[in-house]
């Protein structure tokens, strides 16, 4: 955008930046534990489950039923990725990458309908 | 009339706001370039763009929310807290003083950890949900680069050559944040949320990525003031850049006032667009896509914090929503720019004399379409209701991602086609006429369905195929079922009341 601003000093102010949302989301947590009052007790200090008493600890193992599709979550954000490439050099590629990229894409197309129709997108089965 | 004035008045007061705190940040950039060092603004801008525009309009969404559905509901909202002072201890000054007591109210309470809880986990997790979302900000252009004291002074923090895919890559790391606040509290109702938070993230995030790639490849770039763009008349040449350039000019010759049609995102990528606002919305974990939280019904993963830790939830909710908006005019509502007269205004002699006069205007209009997409976000927020978990797994991958992988290649093949443009806007036209027709003649609509799936137009339509939501309970099959059962309801509908007595 600026051609006095060389790269680092436009990175520069990004590592500020995410600095101060770092000291941020640190002081202000720590800024209410140094004000806030402390007042343990035992039976403030058991897991809230909708005022009944608490069942036991909630490290239990129970159904992922997504995780065909988490999978799947993978193989399609890692084509986004592969896509944004292509999609800034998409003028000066011309209907040859246009081609390449439609035929990348139907093979992945390909496994989403596959994988619709074995069902994996089917929770309430 | 009375309530006619007043609203203009509230009205005036934000515009003067804005146009004040715009004024000021510019004025100080330049004072900072002139007497400290060469780019000193981008760090006043750090100041001034996220710790003052979008940490306070954020702040002031919290109560703008409440009043704004309290209006939706025929309720008054928040009007008890009252300053002491003499002269104000009656009033409520439109709930205004709620803001600063809620922030006092978590500030001062007891920064509580469940014995069960995994103390490092628990800790961080609000703090990771706040961190990436604040730090989004920095690339978001918030108005022009004019010359102030002979230097030149950029509205934005940083200009990475990577600006959208930041947006993607830090945007993504605020679902850690309520993945381990689920985990680490040690309570099932938290962990389910957590977890439903993550399986929503899964559904959603394919489709915002693939969302963009349209506006990437219309623009070549993924940097946001290229996508901006500049002024012909900020150039000095026949055409402007990016989204400041016009597809079709009509008027605007030798310095007139110019009217054409822009080539803002909206009108190339109206489908981009919808997809993006739907994805990016169950981003920000708000109704209709708030199964994680589930504020009142299914619990959410942050049912074990209080006090500060759950404000820096709340807050970064809030701020997510900002920085939607931000995103969402720059991308696909020209940033700062007019739709119209822009060229004009850039040439007028005391425009060009005074740059924070021009950047003033500029910038004031950004943050106006930002409260307006605020607004939008809070209205969308109070009026569908939540989808189910495997309702947005229903979206995301049978609706949204083909709708996107669609949109990636009708674009592109129109792009090539047509290198200006214009074939691409002329289809997006199109496009909108389709989105407006479906929602219209929805069969939704007609049949007076119930309806939890499918927040826009686009969804509405290709739901008519029909995945067999067990929400599809339509009143033509609960009429079936009534004849059937004629006899054992005799206060049916009359005409099977009828039948049933002629029997």
């Amino acid at each position: 955008m600026d051609p006095s601003l060389n790269p680092l000093a436009s990175y520069l102010p990004l590592a500020v930046a995410l600095l101060l949302a770092g000291a941020l989301a640190l002081i202000i947590p720590s800024l209410a534990a140094v004000l806030g009052p402390k007042r343990p007790s035992a039976i403030k200090s058991t897991s809230f489950e909708a005022g009944s008493e608490s069942s036991g600890p909630a490290r239990q193992r129970f159904a992922v039923k997504f995780y065909v599709v988490a999978l799947l979550f993978i193989v399609f954000d890692v084509e986004a990725v592969f896509l944004y490439p292509w999609a800034v050099n998409f003028q000066s590629l011309g209907w040859f990458g246009y081609v390449e990229m439609l035929v990348f894409a139907a093979t992945l197309v390909v496994g989403l309908i596959y994988i619709w129709k074995k069902g994996a997108l089917e929770w309430e089965s | 009339m009375k309530r006619v004035l007043t609203i203009l008045f509230i009205f005036a007061i934000i515009v003067g706001a804005l146009a004040g705190v715009v004024f000021a940040s510019y004025m100080v950039g330049g004072l900072a370039e002139q007497y400290l060092f060469t780019g000193a603004s981008r760090l006043t801008n750090i100041i001034f763009l996220m710790l003052v525009f979008v940490m306070v309009i954020a702040t002031m969404l919290t109560l703008a929310e409440r009043k704004w559905s309290a209006l939706m509901q025929n309720r008054i909202g928040p009007n008890r807290a009252r300053i002491a002072l003499p002269g104000l201890s009656d009033k409520s000054l439109a709930g205004l003083p709620h803001v600063a007591t809620d922030a006092l109210k978590m500030l001062f309470k007891e920064d509580f950890i469940p014995a069960t809880a995994n103390k490092l986990l628990y800790n961080l997790g609000p703090m990771l949900a706040f961190a990436p979302v604040f730090a989004l900000f920095a690339v978001v252009p918030a108005g022009p680069s004019v010359t102030i004291f002979g230097q030149r002074v950029d509205m934005v923090v940083a200009t990475p050559d990577f600006g959208l895919l930041f947006i993607f890559a830090i945007s993504s790391l605020a679902v850690y944040g309520t993945s381990l606040a689920g985990w680490s509290s040690n309570n099932k109702f938290a962990l389910l949320g957590g977890v439903r938070a993550s399986s929503q993230m899964i559904a959603y995030e394919v489709a915002l990525g693939l969302s963009l790639v349209g506006l990437m490849l219309s623009f070549s770039s993924v940097q946001l003031p290229t996508l901006v763009g500049n002024l012909a008349a900020e150039l000095g040449l026949q055409t402007g850049t990016g989204q400041a350039r016009y597809l079709w000019q009509f008027t605007g010759e030798g310095g007139a006032f110019d009217v054409g049609v822009p080539a803002w995102g909206f009108l190339l990528q109206p489908l981009g667009f919808v997809l993006f606002f739907a994805a990016a919305f169950a981003e920000t974990k708000r109704a209709p896509f708030d199964s994680p939280e589930g504020e009142s019904e299914i619990i959410g993963y942050f049912v074990e914090y209080s006090g500060m830790k759950f404000g820096m939830f709340m807050i970064s909710e809030f701020v997510e929503v900002v920085i939607l908006s931000g995103v969402i005019s720059v991308l696909f509502f020209g940033g700062y720019h007019l739709p119209f007269g822009g060229n004009w205004l850039a040439n007028l002699e005391v425009m060009k004399e005074n740059g924070w006069l021009y950047g003033t205007v500029l910038g004031t209009f950004f943050w106006l379409k930002v409260l307006f997409f605020c607004w939008l976000q809070l209205t969308i927020r109070w009026t569908f209701p939540r989808f189910r978990y495997d309702q947005i797994q229903t979206l995301g991958w049978k609706i949204l991602l083909p709708a996107g992988l669609i949109n990636v290649f009708v674009s592109g093949a129109l792009v090539l086609w047509d290198p200006s443009l214009r074939l691409l806007a002329l289809f997006g036209l199109l496009e909108i006429g389709v989105i407006v027709a479906m929602t219209l003649y929805s069969p939704e609509q007609k049949g007076g369905e119930t309806h939890g799936h499918g927040t826009h137009g686009a969804g509405h339509g290709h739901d008519d195929h029909g995945h067999g939501l067990p929400a599809h309970a339509t009143p033509a099959h609960a009429a079936t079922t009534h004849v059937g059962h004629a006899d054992t309801h005799p206060a049916g509908v009359p005409t099977t009341a009828a039948a049933a007595s002629s029997h």
